[in-house]
């Protein structure tokens, strides 16, 4: 076995099923970090030592900052050399929701693994031997094909009003770092020297302004942008039916069962002209059933992102304990919701009692009775307190998620070391590191040189 | 030395340049010939008066701890040394010196007639000889010729050089010299590609007639030392000060007043000029609304009658130039010596040389200098004696040298410059650097000295103190690295009276000389050094503290750094085999370009197509195995 990747190789990882919606997505992760990275993020019972060779472990991934299960999963394991790639090598198999694809692929990256380019496994497989020339011939005209894979990675082209406050952003900095390098560069030009303390506080805007972004962005969601809209209510109250009703499609599963639908299902949708994501949960309600209670969780945290709820309530049927749990969350959370009445084809039970204090539409996704109405309150409501959110609102790849996390990382670090006092020469290090990472979220070329500023601003001529 | 009609290397022009190429070939024990057109203006400046700088002090640094000449020459003919910048940083600070024109040419002319192995004889070179698609030779104007196995072109502006003067345009060449004609012919006749330059330079003025009284003094600094190693901690106690003054808004009327009359409104002259130097009208017409410009006012010579006027360059016609000095404070009376004027010569078009400064379509021809689109001494010196150091190494059949950029000043410098494709000459500065915190003023020996020595630069002697001054450095490094300061409550005590923090753990010397409120002294009593055996050179200390200072972010870069060195060692064109793995793995773009000829190196070729990192880690691996 040829073992190359001694001192150069980095660790990489990619979702390897197609991308979009399907029951199970598959994570692969290769390179000699893979399990210093999986022991942090990756949580499992039982004594079994791990990694092991040609094992798997039944576990979850969790956020390692706040410890947070980001989804139940089963990890196989596979130690150099006997692994696909050649080098150490995990495959996380996990739901396939796009969201928690994205979530636990963003945490692999804040832990320094690299997103994988297109046929990299492959690549690397071949370079430690482990795949003959012909694999490789047979492989090669699909690498070098334009791919959905690569198409897809324009996703990552953030583009429209996220990349315009970014892009100020890095402007801002691009200022200060022409200033600093101009003076460091040409010491006998009429330049004004650095003021540190303005940088300090330029810096520690800049700061702040990307943790608010950062915490506006919805981190690590690959799909597009929109008003998020999630629609709440009891099992069976008829969220799925409303959800396909509006799209005019079938969309998710349907069944008389309490339960069905288990993810968050979202869909890109227009109300008028205004985007929104519209997000069915799972019904809330306590349960015993474990991966139904994952579902659970999610939803709850799903209304705590949203902008705005559709809480709906079968009109059929007499106002629940379940209902009323619904109730009084949705007045916890503090957020816009409109109570929506579903199945008004059937004869009306639930009373008007308890939604005196608050809006009401009478709705039937049978028959579409109410379903203009509630269009037309919607995009009132969204042209009114919506717009200047959807400003603020972004969605990040997980790529980008990691260039963002780490120019917060840097720009923290810079402002510490300033404060116990560097010099200007490792400050302008810091600063092109910094504006090279923001332009990183935006697809801006990395490459970076103040120098051509310099001439463009200043009048250097000694 | 006997005449002969056969020289291994001959050298064409001795400008700064030149100089370097022909001292670097006859130090490496090649016979070599150095051909000017006029022995009196050997190592002429014919602009500025001063070396060195951020940037371009790093060069002349590098070239004396490399084994050449300039930083030697300044150090012994500066009227003036000073440090720039020395509040913000080790890595950008930087010497600059005045320096006294006529000394410095009259100092580098004797080391030239005293160097064994060198010839300079005066003579016009109008023609190369080219044998098999090699240099072959050089024809004079003379009609002699000489036969070479490597040429060195250092034309620097003479080439096809036009002055240009308002509307009056004239061939000549720097100070309205001959200028050099007949050889650009002879290059493209060769296949050689050619472009026009232009630069431009200022008034002199009778030092006289100027009133100091309105001007700023500015004095240098006596402690700073020179450039080469030798003279680190020399002093200079008889240094002449320059002085500095303003424009203003009679001076922006007059040059505007004027500007029908200059080059750069005629168009009569190429606009590719250096935007690092712009003339005064240039100035005027890019940033209308500046008032005030910086005039430093320079003295050409200790004995020297004439001054420099820093940042009034300019080709417009005389009476322009009258009427703007007369609005300057303390100049309104100045004598105009010699007129300020533009010039425009032939260099060599972007791509067209090698890191190694040969040319890519004429085998064993090399140009160094302005020649190869640069602008200044210090840039003209580094690739002299690059190109030097190449012509015998190709002679010798030993592997081409450059310096990794990773490592050097002159290693940007090359890189850079052989694929530099901008409509205006190259000049060097940190901001080109993106590894700069590792190439400091301070630590060019070392960087560099082991490979000049390595090259035949350097003799047994000086490479011998140096080593020993380097050994003691890094002696002095280990032993605070493993001396470790235990967490005790004196300890403690005694840190927090210095005003830095306690530490949790034991923690040995080089991480609390991390702490920038801490310094040598202060560290190694913390840790009970003996008094005796405390470095007491501030020089030494200030290279030990910023050496461990720096550690950290050359850790941070390490890994970038290891990878650009490796693809630097590999050298392209690469002839793949046609079952060569690389074939199927990389991307048609890149493998194209690693089997042509416009790159020299791996590094160059990934640079150049924004490789990403997972090819670079693909390469990287396949290069770090034995063969491929």
């Amino acid at each position: 076995m040829r073992k190359m990747f001694d001192n150069y190789s980095d660790t990489v990882a990619a979702l390897s099923t197609p991308p979009g919606k399907a029951a199970l997505g598959l994570i692969r992760v290769s390179g000699p970090e893979t399990f210093k990275v999986l022991e942090k993020i990756f949580k499992y019972e039982g004594k079994r030592p791990f990694p092991r060779s040609f094992s798997s472990f039944f576990g979850y991934i969790v956020e390692f900052e706040t410890g947070k299960k980001l989804d139940q999963v089963i990890l196989f394991t596979y130690e150099a050399p006997n692994s696909y790639t050649g080098e150490d090598m995990a495959e996380i198999s996990l739901h396939g929701n796009p969201t928690i694809i994205a979530s636990v692929l963003s945490e692999l990256f804040n832990h320094g693994v690299r997103q994988a380019e297109a046929g990299e496994f492959t690549k690397r497989a071949f370079l430690n031997g482990k795949m003959d020339l012909l694999e490789v011939e047979a492989l090669s005209q699909l690498l070098n094909a334009p791919t959905k894979a690569q198409a897809s990675m324009a996703l990552n082209q953030l583009e429209g009003l996220p990349s315009a406050l970014i892009n100020k952003l890095r402007e801002k900095l691009v200022e200060q770092l022409v200033q600093l390098d101009a003076s460091l560069n040409f010491p006998e030009e009429d330049i004004e020297s650095l003021d540190e303390k303005l940088l300090a506080h330029a810096l520690s805007e800049t700061l702040d302004e990307l943790q608010l972004f950062k915490r506006n962005s919805q981190n690590g969601s690959l799909v597009s942008g929109g008003l998020s809209i999630v629609l709440a209510g009891a099992p069976n109250s008829g969220k799925s039916s409303l959800l396909n009703a509006l799209l005019n499609k079938e969309r998710a599963i349907v069944t008389d069962i309490p339960g069905t639908t288990r993810d968050l299902i979202e869909e890109n949708f227009q109300i008028r002209n205004i985007p929104v994501r519209l997000t069915d949960t799972a019904g809330i309600r306590k349960t015993e059933n474990l991966v139904e209670s994952i579902g659970v969780d999610r939803a709850k945290a799903g209304i705590e992102n949203a902008f705005m709820i559709l809480a709906l309530f079968d009109s059929s049927e007499p106002f629940s304990a379940e209902d009323s749990d619904l109730m009084n969350l949705l007045e916890s959370f503090n957020k816009p919701f409109l109570c929506l009445l579903t199945k008004s084809d059937l004869p009306f039970k639930i009373g008007e009692e308890p939604f005196k204090n608050h809006k009401t539409i009478k709705i039937s996704s049978q028959t579409g009775h109410g379903l203009l109405e509630l269009k037309d309150t919607l995009y009132d409501f969204l042209k009114e307190k919506g717009l200047s959110e959807l400003e603020n609102m972004i969605v990040l790849g997980a790529k980008q998620t990691a260039s963002l996390n780490k120019a917060v990382y840097l720009l923290e670090r810079l402002l510490e070391s300033m404060a116990k006092g560097i010099y200007q020469d490792m400050i302008s290090i810091d600063l092109e590191e910094i504006v090279r990472e923001l332009g990183k979220i935006t697809g801006q070329t990395v490459d970076f040189n103040s120098l051509d500023l310099i001439f463009e601003r200043f009048c250097i001529g000694k | 030395m006997k005449n002969s009609d056969y020289f291994p290397v001959i050298v064409i022009g001795a400008g700064h340049a030149g100089c370097e190429a022909a001292l670097a070939s006859a130090r490496l024990g090649v016979k070599t010939l150095l051909v000017t057109m006029d022995i009196s203006t050997i190592a002429l400046m014919p602009c500025n008066p001063s070396i060195g700088g951020p940037g371009k002090g790093h060069l002349v640094r590098e070239i004396g701890a490399l084994g050449g000449e300039m930083a030697n020459c300044v150090d012994k003919t500066a009227v003036q040394m000073k440090w720039l910048n020395t509040s913000k940083g080790p890595a950008v600070r930087s010497r600059r010196a005045q320096s006294d024109k006529i000394m410095y040419r009259r100092t580098m002319t004797n080391t030239l007639f005293t160097q064994d192995n060198l010839q300079v004889r005066q003579g016009h070179v109008t023609e190369i000889l080219i044998s098999h698609g090699e240099i072959a030779g050089i024809r004079l104007e003379t009609g002699l010729a000489f036969s070479c196995s490597k040429l060195i072109l250092t034309s620097g502006t003479y080439l096809e050089a036009t002055i240009v003067l308002g509307k009056f345009k004239w061939p000549g060449g720097p100070q309205n010299s001959r200028a050099a004609t007949g050889l650009s012919e002879s290059l493209i006749k060769h296949g050689v590609a050619l472009r026009r330059l232009q630069t431009a330079t200022p008034p002199r003025i009778l030092k006289s007639s100027i009133d100091i009284t309105q001007m700023k003094e500015l004095p240098g600094d006596e402690n700073s030392g020179g450039f080469l190693w030798e003279h680190r901690t020399d002093n200079y106690s008889e240094q002449i000060p320059c002085y500095l003054t303003y424009t203003n808004e009679d001076t922006v009327k007059a040059v505007k007043k004027h500007l029908p009359d200059s080059p750069l409104f005629l168009e009569n002259i190429t606009d590719e000029g250096p935007k690092h130097c712009p003339s005064i009208d240039r100035k005027i017409m890019k940033f209308p609304d500046l008032i005030t410009h910086q005039i430093f006012v320079e003295p050409e010579g200790r004995a020297s009658q004439e001054l420099y006027l820093q940042g009034l360059t300019t080709g417009m016609p005389p009476k322009a130039q009258e009427d703007i000095l007369k609005t300057v404070p303390g100049l309104q009376n100045a004598v105009i010596l010699r007129y300020g004027y533009a010039i425009e010569y032939d260099a060599i078009a972007p791509g067209q040389f090698r890191k190694t400064m040969e040319n890519r379509v004429i085998k064993g021809f090399y140009t160094a200098g302005q020649i190869n689109g640069t602008s200044g001494y210090e840039e003209a010196a580094a690739q002299g004696l690059i190109a030097g150091i190449n012509a015998v190494q190709a002679l010798k059949n030993c592997e081409p040298y450059w310096p990794s950029r990773t490592s050097s000043y002159i290693g940007v410098l090359v890189d850079d410059l052989s694929l530099w494709d901008h409509n205006e000459p190259y000049r060097i500065t940190p901001g080109h650097a993106e590894f700069r915190l590792n190439l400091r003023d301070d630590s060019a020996e070392r960087r560099l000295s082991e490979e000049g020595f390595k090259l035949g630069l350097l003799t047994n002697e000086r490479y011998k103190h140096i080593e020993a001054w380097k050994q003691k450095l890094d002696d002095e490094i280990s032993k605070l690295e493993n001396t470790v300061l235990s967490p005790a409550k004196e300890n403690q005590q005694a840190l927090l009276a210095l005003g830095t923090a306690e530490i949790k753990k034991p923690v040995n010397g080089c991480d609390l000389l991390q702490r920038p409120e801490l310094n040598y002294e202060q560290t190694a009593r913390l840790l009970n050094f003996p008094e005796e055996e405390l470095l007491k050179d501030s020089h030494d200390i200030f290279c030990l503290e910023t050496d461990i200072k720096y550690r950290g972010y050359i850790e941070r870069e390490k890994e970038r750094m290891s990878i650009i060195k490796l693809f630097e060692t590999i050298s392209l064109p690469l002839a793949l085999s046609e079952t060569s793995p690389l074939r199927k793995v990389l991307t048609p773009g890149l493998l194209s370009a690693i089997s042509s000829d416009k790159f020299d190196d791996l590094w160059q070729a990934c640079k150049h197509l924004h490789i990403t990192k997972s090819e670079m880690t693909i390469l990287a691996a396949f290069f770090s195995r034995t063969s491929f």
